[in-house]
């Protein structure tokens, strides 16, 4: 899972231009810092995946997801002439993208199960993939059943499961991300693990 | 190895040393329920990690690329009117303040100056006239007092205040008749003139004030 993580991170430290070429990632942010918007929007367009998937994790549904993501990269933008480009970007836009959906996450009240239902329906809408009918209700119950889990923890280990285990970072950078200590996130981590476990040890009983 | 401790390490694998990683597996190996709740957690994990990257429409990122870039662009060019504007009437509304800000500076001193040294004026009231003296007043004068008979008092020092004793008589007879029911001073209104017998001079730390008593008779 880091190994995969560690990938995109490479991944992203340089980007491919509309010829081609690669371009490191610090030089794209220059050119944004400096006022250029098409390379702003080459790194709304590497990071958006990033950055969607983990808001869609957090906060459960994709309409807030997606609120959450157009103000993460509106406040990377205003937020961009102090960056220094230097530092790799994703950690701080993980940094945004949790406050952010901490922020939405407060003002929401409650998440209906006919959102949820909404939710997998606009999701299963524009799949890409063609999967039969039979699969993708079972990939909507797997989701549902996340979306559930996540749900029920508490934000901190929620946050620490989603930048952890899905996201696949390493403990030190969830820390930095949810400023917190590492012994903290290692210890939302267990809870949530194990909480994982019981949820997902159920459903295999069930199923079978 | 306890069970409560592998399953510690397998629940928090950045906790585990190549130290413990040996023990651990010699523990799986011989305790089932340890091991599957290793095999367990992770199935649990993998399941997690495939909803890592959700396949989500292309529409929705196409739709929340554009509105991140409406928005950009939107605030940009009100960034760039706000410049233009500034740019065109910038000089002349710093100026026009720098300009506001010496006139009401002036001002103010001029207020100022007028205020602190304009020279006090007497106000314009009527005073009424003072009493006119009785004739006998205008030839008489109250007995000197003698010098004190004591030590001779010590030459004023700047700057101490104190009062002392320069002259003072023994009872003195006031005249009776002329002055009547003439009573100088509200002090001394209800004492018969007749009455008031010891006069006792004070002089003060101003050399222009001088303290006089006059001393009512003893009952």
């Amino acid at each position: 899972m880091q190994a995969e993580c560690a990938l995109d991170l490479a991944d992203l430290k340089s980007l491919s231009n509309s010829e081609g070429e690669h371009e490191p990632l610090a030089e794209v942010v220059a050119r944004a810092k400096a006022g250029d918007p098409a390379a702003f929007e080459r790194l709304l367009l590497e990071h958006e995946k990033m950055v969607l998937n983990t808001a869609y994790k957090l906060l459960g549904n994709l309409d807030d997801a997606c609120d959450a993501a157009q103000e993460v990269f509106l406040r990377f933008h205003r937020s961009l002439r102090s960056f220094d480009e230097q530092r790799p970007l994703a950690p701080w836009l993980y940094r945004i993208a949790v406050n952010v959906c901490r922020q939405i996450g407060r003002k929401r009240t409650c998440r209906s199960e006919v959102s949820l239902e909404s939710e997998m329906e606009a999701v299963e809408r524009g799949r890409a993939t063609r999967e039969d009918a039979e699969l993708n209700i079972e990939r909507n119950q797997q989701r549902r059943i996340l979306a559930e889990l996540l749900e029920r923890l508490p934000q901190r280990e929620r946050e620490a499961l989603v930048l952890r285990d899905i996201e696949g970072l390493d403990t030190s950078k969830v820390a930095e991300i949810l400023n917190v200590k590492a012994v903290t996130v290692r210890s939302s981590l267990s809870s949530a693990r194990t909480k994982l476990r019981l949820a997902f040890s159920r459903r295999v009983r069930r199923n079978s | 190895m306890t069970c409560e401790r592998a399953q510690e390490l397998i629940t928090e694998e950045s906790e585990r040393r190549v130290a413990t990683e040996a023990e651990l597996e010699l523990h799986l190996a011989s305790c089932d329920g340890c091991a599957s709740y290793a095999r367990e957690l992770g199935e649990a994990q993998a399941w997690l990690k495939s909803f890592r990257r959700e396949p989500i429409d292309q529409s929705v990122y196409r739709e929340l690329r554009a509105n991140v870039m409406a928005e950009v662009h939107r605030r940009e060019s009100s960034a760039n009117i706000r410049e233009e504007k500034w740019g065109v009437l910038g000089w002349r509304a710093a100026l026009a303040c720098l300009a506001l800000s010496c006139i009401i500076l002036a001002w103010a001193g001029i207020h100022y100056v007028r205020v602190s040294m304009a020279p006090l004026v007497a106000p314009n009231i009527k005073m009424p006239e003072a009493p006119q003296a009785p004739d006998w007043m205008k030839n008489w004068s109250p007995p000197l007092a003698e010098p004190h008979p004591g030590p001779a008092p010590a030459p004023w020092q700047p700057g101490i205040h104190q009062t002392q004793l320069i002259a003072s008589t023994t009872p003195v007879e006031w005249p009776e008749t002329p002055l009547g029911d003439f009573v100088p001073g509200d002090s001394l209104r209800g004492f018969s003139p007749a009455r008031i017998t010891t006069r006792v001079e004070l002089a003060t730390a101003d050399p222009s004030i001088r303290i006089i008593w006059l001393a009512p008779e003893k009952q």
